[in-house]
């Protein structure tokens, strides 16, 4: 097998691996920078949704009291404060999706479907677990939630959510007598769950991939020629030819051409050294000649 | 142009036994729409910062807001009509007349009194919302607590009721007070819009003391609706002074009978004692 042949098989498996290598560890890179994006988002949108709560009880309910003395204001109940400044982010975005969802709650809409009351008992069950993140399918595709728990934590809470006898009259006019009472203080009773669309990162995250992959096969490939071409120009064709004159001198033929060369390199050294060589045998065919 | 059903009056009357100078009782901080007083028989342009005075009767149109400010504190504020009425000296609490109209009361001790159509109420430290009809009286004690009374008429049940903290109450004319635990969803849609905030404490931003600027003299039309109240006699001695007027006069005439101090006033005559027939 020529050398040029031997060199390129060589190249390639190196290059194929090197390839492998760095498609692999890029894709896991891109992937979980793609997740840690997301999940940045719905921390983001997470914390944006507690401030929104903190905002409303501290600052729009003392002005309310008096209003709810004649009729219940939901404004006033940081709940439905976050969930409704989050429902109207929804109408650009309606992939994102904020949720107080709640095992007992007064507002229905809050009540907990399957897999988010698998999350509020997991809250519950576990006390010291602050948050839980997971994936999930949904219509629009895969989607990441971040969840944290809602627990009763302030007297505050429990006006309202204790019994039906504490509780406003307007609450319980406008809510009805049946939903959100029973809760108790220390009790988890739901978690605050932020749902991301995954597509749109993770498809940048492939694209990225994709783009970086296909550069890195260009570069691969441009220098599997170059080489090729320096291997052959630099190497191969000059040991070709010093091998063809060589050649002819081993069969007598010292008229076969001249070791030549203006090289300094380590086939310019060859050359020269077996232009000496030839010159050596000519002086010494002479001398057994004469 | 006062008609009685578009008026918000309150109306502030002071019967001293001691000094008849006025006195006044409190200010007027605010002023939403076109409201008047009446002094006397006389109407004036109300304005934010007039001293209301014993015996005067401040009114607004619909949709118009006032509020007085008592000196010990007390909050009245008409979203409708409402009166003011500081009793005799010798009572212990300033009473406020209320015929008709919607008025939020937010009393202060020692406290006001307070009389409507078919109820009367004591408030010694609560926030009241009242709507007054002719026939019919609601009440909704936001806070604090009041004692009701029907009045004072025979064969009614006068007997004082405690009216607590988030009570709705309503009396009707010939019926027994009735109360629930929260206001109908009716009585709030049409309460004024104010009326579910706070009043605003604003007696410490008025500076300056505007002055009076007369409007008009009371017409007997005006004064109509008090003439025919519970307090019917100092109000004909109040409004006397317009029989000077012809067309008071006139059109007090063909009601006359009902106003026996004017009768006696104008037509002398059927007064004076009848010679006793020779023997």
């Amino acid at each position: 097998m020529k050398l040029i042949w031997k060199f390129n098989l060589v190249l390639l498996g190196i290059f194929v691996l090197g390839f492998l290598i760095a498609g692999y560890i890029s894709y896991r890179a891109l992937q979980a920078n793609a997740r840690e994006e997301i999940l940045q988002n719905a921390r983001l949108m997470m914390e944006s949704a507690l401030s929104s709560r903190t905002y409303t009880t501290t600052q729009v309910k003392p002005l309310l009291e008096t209003q709810m003395k004649y009729k219940f204001l939901p404004q006033s109940v940081p709940a439905y404060a976050a969930t409704e400044q989050f429902n109207d982010l929804r109408k650009k975005h309606p992939d994102y999706t904020y949720k107080e969802a709640t095992l007992n709650p007064s507002n229905l809409r809050n009540r907990a479907t399957d897999w988010e009351a698998d999350v509020v008992n997991g809250f519950r069950n576990t006390a010291t677990t602050t948050e839980t993140v997971g994936e999930r399918d949904t219509p629009s595709g895969r989607a990441l939630y971040l969840a944290r728990p809602i627990q009763i934590k302030s007297g505050a809470c429990l006006e309202c959510h204790s019994t039906v006898d504490v509780a406003p009259k307007t609450m319980v006019d406008l809510y009805g007598p049946a939903n959100g009472f029973g809760w108790k203080m220390d009790e988890v009773i739901g978690a605050q769950i932020v749902s991301v669309p995954m597509a749109v990162p993770i498809e940048r995250a492939n694209r990225t991939f994709t783009a970086f992959m296909g550069s890195l096969a260009l570069v691969f490939v441009a220098i599997f020629v170059l080489l090729n071409v320096m291997l052959y120009t630099m190497v191969i064709r000059r040991v070709t030819h010093l091998a063809g004159i060589a050649d002819q001198v081993s069969l007598g033929k010292m008229d076969a051409g001249e070791f030549k060369t203006t090289s300094r390199d380590e086939i310019g050294v060859l050359t020269e050294a077996m232009g000496r060589m030839k010159a050596s045998l000519v002086q010494a065919m002479k001398m057994l000649e004469g | 142009m006062y008609a009685w059903r578009v008026w918000l009056p309150i109306f502030v009357t002071l019967f001293s036994a001691a000094a008849h100078a006025a006195t006044e009782v409190g200010t007027v901080t605010l002023v939403d729409g076109s409201a008047h007083v009446l002094r006397g028989a006389t109407w004036y342009k109300l304005a934010p910062g007039i001293r209301v005075e014993e015996g005067d009767i401040v009114a607004a149109p619909e949709r118009a807001q006032v509020q007085v400010e008592f000196a010990a504190g007390t909050l009245a504020n008409l979203g409708g009509s409402g009166a003011l009425h500081v009793a005799l000296p010798e009572a212990k609490l300033p009473l406020l007349v209320l015929p008709s109209g919607w008025l939020k009361l937010a009393a202060k001790p020692p406290g006001v009194r307070m009389r409507t159509p078919t109820l009367d109420v004591a408030v010694p430290d609560a926030i009241v919302v009242v709507h007054a009809q002719p026939a019919t009286v609601e009440l909704f004690v936001e806070s604090g607590s009041a004692k009701l009374s029907a009045p004072a008429v025979p064969g009614a049940d006068g007997a004082a009721r405690d009216a607590k903290r988030g009570e709705f109450w309503t009396k009707a004319a010939a019926l027994p007070p009735a109360v629930r635990a929260s206001p109908p969803k009716a009585f709030v849609d049409a309460m004024p819009r104010s009326f579910a905030d706070p009043l605003p404490v604003l007696a410490a931003k008025q500076k300056g003391k505007p002055e009076l600027v007369v409007d008009h003299e009371i017409t007997y039309a005006e004064a109509l609706p008090w003439l025919a109240g519970r307090d019917r006699a100092a109000f004909e001695r109040r409004f006397a002074v317009r029989l000077k007027d012809p067309a008071f006069r006139k059109a007090a005439e063909p009601d006359i009978a009902r106003h026996p101090l004017w009768d006696r006033q104008l037509h002398p005559e059927k007064y004076a004692p009848k010679p006793v027939p020779a023997q």
